[in-house]
């Protein structure tokens, strides 16, 4: 499909792209003082993994009627062949509202009632040290703080 | 033209082995169909009228998501889902990058809530060049069944345009991974103590949570060297014939260590790990193929 010239311009102009999307997440800021939009998907948010992790996180459970704990992902019908619990820690993490989500779903699938943990932890080389524990109550009415809802 | 501009375009141009960008094919669409399928098959959790969304792509999109009746959404949903699969057997696979990346993309900024922002960048960076390149489907595929079925002769070679670019990008991408970690302050703490020493149920897997030589001093030190070396290394060791084995290896290993560690999206692992496939030369490839065939 492209030819000679313009095949050597494509791909200089793709490489210089995918370069100046790289900078843009890199360096702009601090040069520049601001981020430029590049229009194109791929260059919007640079190139990250895992660079810089929380030290604060939340583990997410539930437990029905009889009060076992169970992974709080098993609530979630969509699945994710592999990270699971990884996509509903971050997808709480950044959307406070899809606990309640979850709750609704899980409620209207099963119509049962559930208690969801969310556990903290303070994170550090070597080692995490559960900090805190909230307990939700999930029913018909929606996810409430358990002592509330009780 | 200078000739060293000539050697700097040898790698977009002319021929190549058509089995990497083949093996790549399938890869890539497997990945993206084991991302998204879950997504598009349990629709409603996602795109009912009502459900929590989240925007991170094209804002007009999940603006006018609304706007969309649910009978053309199911529709289009089901042709993401044939685009995916013709990719992943070799049937066109430029209109399967057509159709599949404007159906993923439409999706994702429909509700980006099941389908973790990060993993996807990668995605719409290699559908768009296959949208612009195609190609792909000579060998392992169903076109080449066909075309061979007609008595045609095996086609081996693929224009280098599509797995050069591919390439580049993959490598572009774990480079300047690296680069963000240097400029996070990577090599002068132990950040890979803070993600090896998540509790159970947090981004690790089981096995990492409850292994305390996983979080001990020496292997965390390692973990973070190793991943700065594998990040910032093997993507210029790759594109040297002396160093690309080694690279090769390293490169994959540091893959198989993340899927095997973290609880990542099987399309990640798809992408970049099969993407430095494309490295391997002509002499390369026959070469490993030779010795496929003495095992088998």
């Amino acid at each position: 499909m492209l030819q000679g010239r313009a095949r050597r311009v494509f791909v200089a102009v793709w490489i210089l792209l995918g370069l100046a999307g790289a900078l843009d997440h890199t360096i702009a800021e601090n040069v520049l003082g601001s981020r430029i939009d590049l229009v194109l998907p791929h260059l919007k948010y640079g190139y990250v993994m895992f660079n810089i992790n929380p030290r604060t996180v939340s583990v997410y459970e539930y437990a029905g009627a009889d009060g076992v704990r169970h992974d709080l992902a098993d609530l979630v019908a969509t699945p994710a062949p592999g990270y699971a619990r990884a996509r509903v820690a971050i997808d709480a993490g950044f959307q406070p509202a899809y606990l309640a989500e979850i709750c609704l779903r899980a409620w209207r699938a099963t119509h049962q009632e559930y208690d969801f943990y969310v556990d903290t932890y303070e994170v550090e080389p070597g080692r995490s040290t559960l900090t805190n524990t909230s307990v939700h109550h999930c029913s018909p009415r929606g996810l409430r703080d358990a002592a509330d809802a009780r | 033209m200078p000739p060293t501009l000539d050697r700097f375009f040898r790698a977009f141009e002319g021929t190549r082995s058509a089995y990497p960008v083949a093996i790549f094919r399938i890869a890539f669409f497997a990945g993206l169909a084991l991302h998204f399928f879950p997504s598009l098959i349990w629709f409603d959790e996602g795109y009912r009228p009502g459900a929590l969304r989240a925007e991170d792509w094209s804002e007009w999109l999940y603006e006018h998501f609304w706007r969309f009746p649910q009978r053309d959404l199911h529709v289009l949903a089901v042709l993401t889902i044939v685009a995916c699969v013709m990719g992943i057997v070799g049937a066109l696979p430029r209109v399967a990058a057509i159709v599949g990346g404007v159906g993923l993309y439409a999706f994702t900024s429909f509700n980006s809530i099941h389908l973790q922002t990060l993993a996807l960048v990668e995605a719409w960076a290699i559908l768009l060049l296959w949208m612009i390149c195609g190609g792909g489907a000579a060998t392992l595929s169903v076109e080449a069944l066909l075309r061979t079925r007609k008595g045609a002769a095996p086609e081996t070679r693929e224009p280098s345009l599509l797995p050069g670019l591919v390439l580049y990008q993959v490598l572009l991408a774990v480079f300047f991974a690296g680069v963000e970690k240097v400029l996070a302050g990577w090599p002068w703490s132990n950040e890979m103590g803070i993600v090896l020493s998540y509790p159970r149920g947090f981004l690790v897997r089981d096995w990492v949570a409850g292994s305390s030589f996983m979080h001990g001093w020496l292997m965390t030190h390692f973990a973070t060297c190793f991943t700065l070396v594998a990040e910032l290394g093997t993507p210029i060791a790759l594109l040297f014939k002396r160093t690309r084995l080694v690279a090769l290896v390293v490169y994959q290993a540091f893959f198989i260590g993340i899927i095997a560690m973290l609880e990542v999206p099987p399309l990640f692992y798809c992408t970049f790990a099969f993407g430095g496939l494309l490295a391997l030369d002509d002499e390369e490839v026959d070469r490993l193929c030779a010795r496929l065939r003495r095992r088998s």
